[in-house]
């Protein structure tokens, strides 16, 4: 599915406060936008969430790699803080993670990185019966295929490790750094 | 007359190229304006993020937004503008315009889709008409693409050829993958004749450009990094510079057409790569923006002698927009049911399937109803996209797929074996709920009113579209294929466009004269898809390049006789 498509379905499930928050982030002066922006408004504790989330949608196996062997963490930092980026995609990923650490804390845990797999797994399950919570797992699980399956070149799938496992060919001519699609 | 050049193309796509390049070749001074960027080859590389997921070679919808209607359940118009929908029905904006991107899977229009009306009579609800040109006039112009922007293929007898007066494609064909011949027996078993599908590919080095680097699938989407793909730019529009008369400007997104008390267009106004409002005149104007933004532009064009847009005292610029109707469906060989070297033979990846079938190009059936027009099915490669496909795999019977059994899943989608597509193409009726207009409120970041699209379409699309794709599924049963799946989808499929400006005899009702030159003004043609006023059941790239040739013909006798 395209990107825009898919993100216009998700403003019409988003939350009021939630849209307001996203209104004033696309608004605020560009100076301001990067200074709450630095990646991407999340705190440290937030990513390592993100980052169990991911090993939890995409857990590393010896013959299947997973999003840690592809490098998802980084590259969805790297996507978020590049400028192309719709500031709408940050701001429903910041969502997201509110919205789990809400459904852990009522399942009386302090943070999502702090249960066991069978924990984890009834967290987002209780997220994804949320449209909006629904939403934002697809959109971690699409950074995850990037992440798995884009051209080494963006900095994940390093060698190649996602296509070799899924028997892809990636054709001629693969983009050297400069050719990168924020850079045409 | 002294002007700054004798022709201005605006837009350089399938309809620009072969103008740009023909008439700079006859010694006229061209300019191209293209409101894109000018990709070259070293910047086009096969990359799912840059072709599929982000907007590199469309403009960015928050900038340049459309408005686009669709009929809900109850009859009523719902508009919906594209800045945060991906339906937006741009495709490709930059120097060769959407050919860059195309597969370049070609088939000529046949005699009988240059009179449907006479041949098959009116449709209730559609606006059927005949060409004002016969198939035979066009005939020496698909030549003539195959020879300058590079066909390869084999021509293969089958009932509904069309005449040649070439007995064969000028380049052979591109290496078939293993699945052509699966397709080649299960066709003849079924009493089917197949044929070598043409495409826009050179197989080998000609012309200045390379051959295929053989990428499968890929090239849909894609540029490409050889300039074997018969782009407008790699074909045509290089050539065109090489020559010194034909400048190209990227980056020059057009105003409006002025247009004086005479009727005839008098200048162009432009914005420039940093925004500055720029003029330039000629002798004759070439628009060539591909059907939606064609009409746009005339729309946006008022002058003393058009009030309503330039051209358009008939009221049709906008009308009549088409679409290439049709079905499609897939199905999938599993390498377990075949011996080992079969299996591996299935397994490359890079060379094409190639297969049409025109069996129904007329379809006689007492079961479908009186003999009607049908169209082409084409097996192809489904596209390689492994980002895309991950992503169709999410939907699990309660819920959402993840952890290791969307891991199983997805081994199990990408390594048992090849899929085979069917692509099916049948006319988009030309009707009246599916044209384009200005949005009265909506504006792009120029400040110019943005294109409103309804889409509209008759129900015949879907009766044929069916039709087809369920006789290409038979093809994929009877090669053992599994899973296969048949349908024809209501909502247009973007890719191909024409129709807007359709040509004619009667200005009452139509835009463009028999060769495409505006009935109100003789100084301004419009050679992209425009001017078709039905599509033919085939991809029309073709046709566009070959017309527009045609046109640059006509172009270059207007200018002999006005010195």
């Amino acid at each position: 599915m395209d990107r825009r498509r898919f993100l216009q379905g998700v403003t019409a499930t988003l939350s009021m406060a939630a849209l307001a928050r996203m209104r004033a982030f696309a608004t605020a002066p560009a100076d301001t936008r990067k200074a709450a922006t630095g990646r991407a408004g999340l705190t440290p504790a937030q990513w390592q969430v993100i980052a169990a989330v991911q090993a939890h949608l995409l857990p590393s196996e010896p013959e299947a790699p997973g999003a840690k062997d592809a490098n998802a963490l980084e590259y969805l930092m790297f996507m978020l803080g590049e400028t192309h980026t719709d500031p709408m995609e940050r701001a429903l990923i910041r969502d997201g993670v509110e919205r789990l650490e809400r459904i852990v804390r009522k399942q009386g845990v302090d943070t999502f990185t702090r249960l066991d797999a069978a924990g984890r797994e009834t967290a987002l399950r209780t997220l994804e019966k949320q449209p909006e919570g629904r939403t934002w797992i697809i959109m971690l699980l699409d950074y995850l295929f990037e992440a798995l399956l884009a051209d080494p070149v963006y900095g994940s799938n390093p060698g190649g490790i996602g296509w070799k496992w899924l028997e892809f060919h990636p054709g001629y001519r693969q983009p050297p750094p400069d050719k990168r699609f924020f850079l045409l | 007359m002294n002007t700054d050049y004798d022709i201005c193309v605006i837009g350089s796509g399938a309809g620009g190229g072969p103008i740009a390049w023909r008439l700079a070749e006859a010694g006229y001074s061209v300019l191209v304006l293209e409101k894109g960027p000018w990709f070259r080859e070293a910047d086009l590389c096969k990359d799912e993020l840059a072709c599929c997921r982000r907007p590199t070679y469309i403009p960015d919808q928050r900038e340049e937004p459309r408005v686009v209607e669709t009929e809900d359940d109850d009859g009523n118009w719902r508009a919906r503008s594209t800045r945060r929908s991906g339906w937006n029905f741009w495709n490709g904006t930059c120097v060769g315009g959407a050919t860059n991107f195309m597969s370049g899977y070609f088939h000529r229009l046949k005699p009988v889709d240059f009179h449907l009306r006479s041949t098959f009579g009116p449709i209730e609800g559609a606006n059927v008409v005949d060409w004002p040109i016969s198939y035979d006039e066009l005939e020496p112009y698909y030549t003539l693409v195959e020879r300058e922007v590079g066909i390869s293929g084999r021509i293969q007898p089958h009932p509904h050829l069309e005449p040649r007066s070439t007995p064969n494609l000028p380049y052979p064909p591109l290496r078939e993958h293993r699945l052509a011949a699966h397709v080649d027996r299960a066709c003849h078993a079924l009493g089917l004749q197949p044929f070598p599908t043409p495409r826009a590919i050179l197989p080998h080095p000609a012309m200045g450009r390379s051959g295929c680097a053989y990428n499968g699938g890929l090239c849909g989407s894609s540029g490409c990094s050889t300039g074997a793909k018969g782009s407008s730019r790699a074909a045509l529009l290089d050539r065109a510079v090489t020559t010194r008369r034909c400048e190209i400007r990227p980056h020059s997104m057009v105003k409006r057409l002025l247009s004086g008390p005479d009727g005839k267009v008098s200048a162009v106004e432009y914005f420039d790569a940093k925004g500055r409002l720029q003029r330039v005149d000629a002798q004759i104007y070439v628009v060539a923006c591909q059907a939606i933004e064609s009409a746009r532009l005339l729309l946006r064009s008022p002058g003393p002698r058009h009030p309503h847009g330039l051209a358009n005292g008939s009221g049709q610029v906008g009308r009549n927009l088409l679409f290439a109707g049709g079905g499609a469906g897939s199905g999938r060989l599993l390498y377990r049911r075949f011996s080992g070297k079969e299996a591996d033979a299935l397994r490359e990846f890079g060379t094409f399937i190639n297969r049409s079938l025109q069996e129904w190009y007329i379809i006689d059936d007492s079961q479908f109803g009186p003999k009607s027009k049908g169209g082409t099915i084409d097996f192809v490669h489904r596209h390689p996209a492994p980002i895309a496909r991950a992503h169709h795999q999410i939907e699990g019977e309660h819920g959402l797929l993840w952890g290791k059994p969307l891991k199983r899943r997805l081994e199990q989608h990408f390594r048992e074996g090849p899929y085979i597509k069917i692509e099916a193409f049948c006319d988009w009726l030309p009707v009246a709920d599916c044209f384009v207009g200005l949005d009265p409120t909506v504006k792009d970041k120029w400040g110019l009113p943005v294109a409103r699209i309804r889409t509209g379409q008759h129900v015949q699309n879907l009766r044929v579209g069916w039709y087809l794709a369920e006789k290409g599924a038979e093809v994929l049963r009877k090669m053992g294929a599994e899973n296969v799946v048949a349908f024809a989808a209501s909502t247009p499929p973007t890719n191909l466009v024409a129709g807007t400006c359709r040509f004619g005899n009667d200005p009452a009702t139509s835009v463009l004269d028999h060769e495409c030159r505006a009935h109100e003004a003789e100084n301004l043609f419009v050679s992209d898809g425009s001017f078709m006023p039905t599509g033919g059941s085939v991809p029309y790239t073709w046709t566009i390049y070959a017309n527009a040739f045609r046109i640059a013909d006509a172009i270059d006798r207007q200018l002999h006789q006005m010195t």
